[in-house]
């Protein structure tokens, strides 16, 4: 027995030996593994370093530029140099100090056993060996440990990192700091406040001045029936190039231009030469002349106007010729069959502008009296102004639906209405005779008030005692007289025998 | 060093356990096709010493189980079915009025079928709560008491309960403490489609299965005996005690989806549970000490009813299922494996 026990114990401590191996091989791995765990997330935390550095480089930037131009590629190699630099610190510092933190004996056992699918068997065995006193399972679990760890030994440990890369604004900061660096970058090209950079500056806008009027010089007039008036966009932005290019001082061609667009725009076209022309000259309206003009358009069929006089009502034809004359025809375009001249004329261009004249026939407006219509149709009719949908035909109380919701319907709506008129059409017509009214001796009133709530107190609640006096006896009609006998005398005897027993 | 502590023991006791089980399973597999886990979690109840129950549809074999488990081990069986008009005294048992010789009456108290071996509650949802509470003193004290008279019912004692999880009408959902008075609730799933052929087989011949009795009452309880032995290390009892912990709302070690979700949590016996059955599970895998694989393994089973999902979870369609693959992920997650 001695020499069993003194087996025991020797394979007991080679187990000890194995898992410590075990646990030193878990280690290194768990160490590594940990290191590029943390990868991720130091590389997330340190965003802000790309963020910061940038807006120190940008600070730096401005502050050369009041100072002195400095070499733009120069700069920004510097800059990326400089500027990961404290990122990549931070990270390896991260990294190396996750790596570097302390496996315990039983997490590194665990990694073995999860790894090899030991199910526990060697932190089982590790707990087990602690324990002073062992019994026949765990002897058993420990044995069955020293077999598993024997065949563990031989085989590798591999690295499973957990990466997870975690879900972070942060990706943010390298992208705003990326965008600091390019502003920092454009500084000197792009502003330039002082004296021998805006003095380059000038020179370069008179250069591009320069080649603005060269560009237009070759472009004429081009005037075309299908032409639309889009083509006037490039000339407005070609004006506003101009005006932005000279910073305020405009050219004497510009002024020129200024000059000949008027309100109605009619002498733009000659001077500069400009598609806008081209879109007067078939006759569309000028901008100035659209909106009033449509506006008003809008506001005729909106509101129907009472006929004045005889002189007013003016044949539909007619005003349908008079708009072609006047060359609003509000984006039909050429195309629609005018057979009038498309080049502006004089009195075209003289119709589109606002005449003050016309004015007043706005103010006069009114709207036709109902009275007027019905006249027109013979007869009394209903008066459609009041027309509402028909009334309810649901003759059910409300439940529920009234405020409180204690089932009282209350007085609803009005049920009934008589006619056809009244049910189809939503007109109400009065439910009576125009008459006198029957002098009956009932009088019928219905109070529509809506029920309202009582007020009271609320009764209090209370502890209810159980009945302590005689309450009579107990009726039992399907026991006969024998049987009752028999229940009684057993009662008695069990009763006189728990009293003896607590005599006792 | 004491014999008891000499591992040949341990060894020869695990696969006694082992050859017993087995020998118990494929007499139970001669009648009810397929099944295995089912078949498996009754066996690790009967050996733990807890009640199981078991919830299925009809016609899946719930009742089948259990009676040819009564019939397989030499035990006192019973069977109790449920209804919505039966009282305690009806299960329990009640003192009526005997004639005796030579004249007079005297009471004597009839026992009812709760006292056995191996009860069947069937449908036990039927009954009112008034009458499952009667369940609750047996279960847990192996006692009845009517009366004055309290009984104490013999070992090995345990009841294997079924109830329908469809029929919604004319039942009483189990309350609290009763569930949490079951070792395991198991849910039988309808068969393969190879296992149909086998079924079809057996019910519609002529033949007539026997079931033959392959074990006793002291045969189990020395299999419970052995079950109580294996040890459960430190790190196991632990990463049970997390688990149990985590599926209390608002606790230490409760994730996100117990929090939202859970609206009571396991009891001190869900952790009791998972050790009792892990152990049985440890000696069938062939280890002679619990591991986390173990309590993984019955986690489902032991805790499925113990865990009440309040409104919310009911309403996202969370079922104490899926809070249960939360907690395992969490608590490995967090480190609570050990």
């Amino acid at each position: 027995m001695p020499r069993k026990s003194r087996q025991l114990a020797q394979a007991n401590e080679n187990l000890r030996g194995e898992l410590r191996t075990h646990a030193r091989r878990a280690k290194g791995v768990l160490r590594f593994q940990r290191g590029i765990e943390a990868l991720p997330e130091a590389l997330v935390e340190g965003m802000p370093f790309l963020l910061v550095a940038p807006a120190v480089y940008l600070l730096l930037r401005i502050i050369l530029w009041f100072s002195a131009p400095i070499d733009p590629p120069m700069g920004f190699g510097l800059a990326v140099m400089g500027l990961l630099a404290p990122y990549v610190l931070f990270v390896l510092a991260q990294v190396i100090s996750a790596a570097c933190k302390a496996v315990p004996f039983s997490a590194a056992l665990r990694h073995v056993d999860d790894q090899l699918h030991l199910a526990d068997r060697l932190q089982t065995a590790a707990d087990f060996l602690d324990r002073p006193q062992r019994t026949a399972f765990m002897e058993a679990a420990i044995e069955d440990a020293s077999t598993a760890s024997a065949r563990a030994l031989g085989e590798p440990l591999r690295i499973e990192p957990n990466v997870e890369v975690p879900s972070s604004r942060a990706w943010l900061y390298p992208l705003g700091g990326a965008f600091l660096v390019f502003l920092g970058i454009l500084i000197p090209i792009a502003g330039t406040p002082k004296g021998p950079i805006q003095v380059a500056s000038e020179k370069q806008m008179a250069g591009s001045d320069v080649a603005t009027a060269q560009d237009e010089g070759p472009m004429k007039p081009v005037v075309l029936p299908g032409a639309t008036p889009k083509l006037q966009k490039p000339n407005k932005s070609e004006d506003s190039k101009a005006t932005v290019g000279a910073s305020g001082a405009l050219s004497p061609k510009d002024q020129k231009m200024k000059a000949g667009s008027g309100k109605t725009k009619a002498g733009k076209a000659a001077p500069v030469g400009a598609p806008s022309g081209s879109a007067q000259a078939k006759g569309a309206p000028s901008d100035e002349g659209k909106p009033a003009r449509s506006k008003k358009l809008s506001r005729k069929k909106a509101k129907p106007r009472k006929p004045k006089s005889g002189q007013d009502r003016i044949p539909k034809g007619k005003k349908q010729e008079d708009d072609r004359q006047s060359g609003a025809t509000m984006g039909r375009g050429s195309g629609q069959g005018s057979s009038k001249n498309p080049v502006a004329s004089e009195w075209s261009s003289k119709d589109q502008t606002p005449q003050d004249d016309e004015e007043p026939e706005d103010d006069d407006e009114e709207v036709e009296d109902e009275s007027e219509k019905s006249d027109a149709r013979g007869g009394v009719q209903p008066n459609l102004r009041d027309r509402r949908p028909p009334s309810s035909r649901d003759l059910a109380i409300g439940f529920g639906n009234r405020p409180g919701g204690d089932g009282r319907g209350g007085p609803s709506q009005r049920k009934k209405s008589r006619g056809t008129a009244s049910l189809v059409l939503g007109v109400p017509i009065p439910d009576h005779i125009k008459g006198q009214m029957n002098p009956g001796t009932t009088k019928i009133t219905q109070e529509r008030i809506e029920p309202k709530e009582e007020e009271s107190q609320a009764i209090k609640a209370e502890a209810r005692v159980a009945r302590r006096g005689y309450a009579g006896a107990a009726q039992t009609p399907s026991a006969n007289p024998r049987l009752n006998q028999v229940i009684e005398s057993y009662f008695r005897a069990l009763r006189a025998k728990s009293e003896k027993d607590e005599k006792k | 060093m004491t014999a008891a502590s000499d591992p040949s023991t341990a060894k020869e006791a695990a696969s006694k356990f082992k050859a017993v089980h087995q020998k118990i399973k494929d007499e139970v597999s001669r009648v009810i096709v397929g099944q295995g886990d089912v078949i498996d979690g009754v066996l690790t109840a009967l050996f733990a010493g807890g009640h199981v129950l078991l919830e299925g549809v009809p016609g899946l074999g719930k009742t089948i189980l259990v009676r040819t488990l009564g019939e397989a081990v030499d035990l006192d069986f019973s069977r109790i079915q449920f209804t919505p008009d039966m009282m305690p005294a009806d299960i329990q048992g009640t003192q009526i009025l005997v004639e005796v010789e030579g004249g007079g009456h005297e009471l004597e108290f009839q026992q009812g079928p709760l006292i056995a071996n191996l009860v069947l509650a069937d449908e036990i949802n039927r009954a009112t709560p008034k009458t499952q509470s009667a369940l609750l003193e047996a279960m847990q004290e192996r006692t009845i008491t009517v009366g004055v008279r309290t009984i104490n019912l013999a070992d090995p004692y345990c009841v294997m309960a079924t109830q329908n999880p469809v029929e919604q009408e004319g039942t009483y959902p189990l309350p609290e403490a009763q569930l949490d008075r079951f070792l395991m609730k198991l849910i039988v799933g309808y068969p393969e489609e190879a296992e149909y052929g086998a079924i079809l087989d057996r019910t519609t011949g002529n033949e007539e299965m026997k079931v033959s009795k392959v074990s006793n009452g002291e045969e189990i309880m020395a299999m419970r005996e052995i079950i109580r032995g294996v040890p459960v290390p430190d790190h196991v009892q632990r990463y049970a005690i997390r688990l149990v912990m985590a599926t209390q709302p608002h606790s230490a070690h409760a994730p996100v989806v117990v929090n939202e979700n859970v609206l009571l949590g396991s009891s001190p016996r869900g952790a009791q549970g998972l050790l009792l059955a892990a152990k049985v599970k440890a000696i069938l895998d062939g280890r002679f000490a619990v591991a986390n694989e173990d309590i993984v393994g019955v986690a489902h089973p032991v805790l499925r009813h113990r865990l009440h999902v309040n409104f919310q979870g009911q309403a996202d369609g969370i079922d104490s299922d899926r809070v249960i693959d939360g907690v395992l992920a969490h608590v490995r997650a967090t480190g609570g494996q050990g």
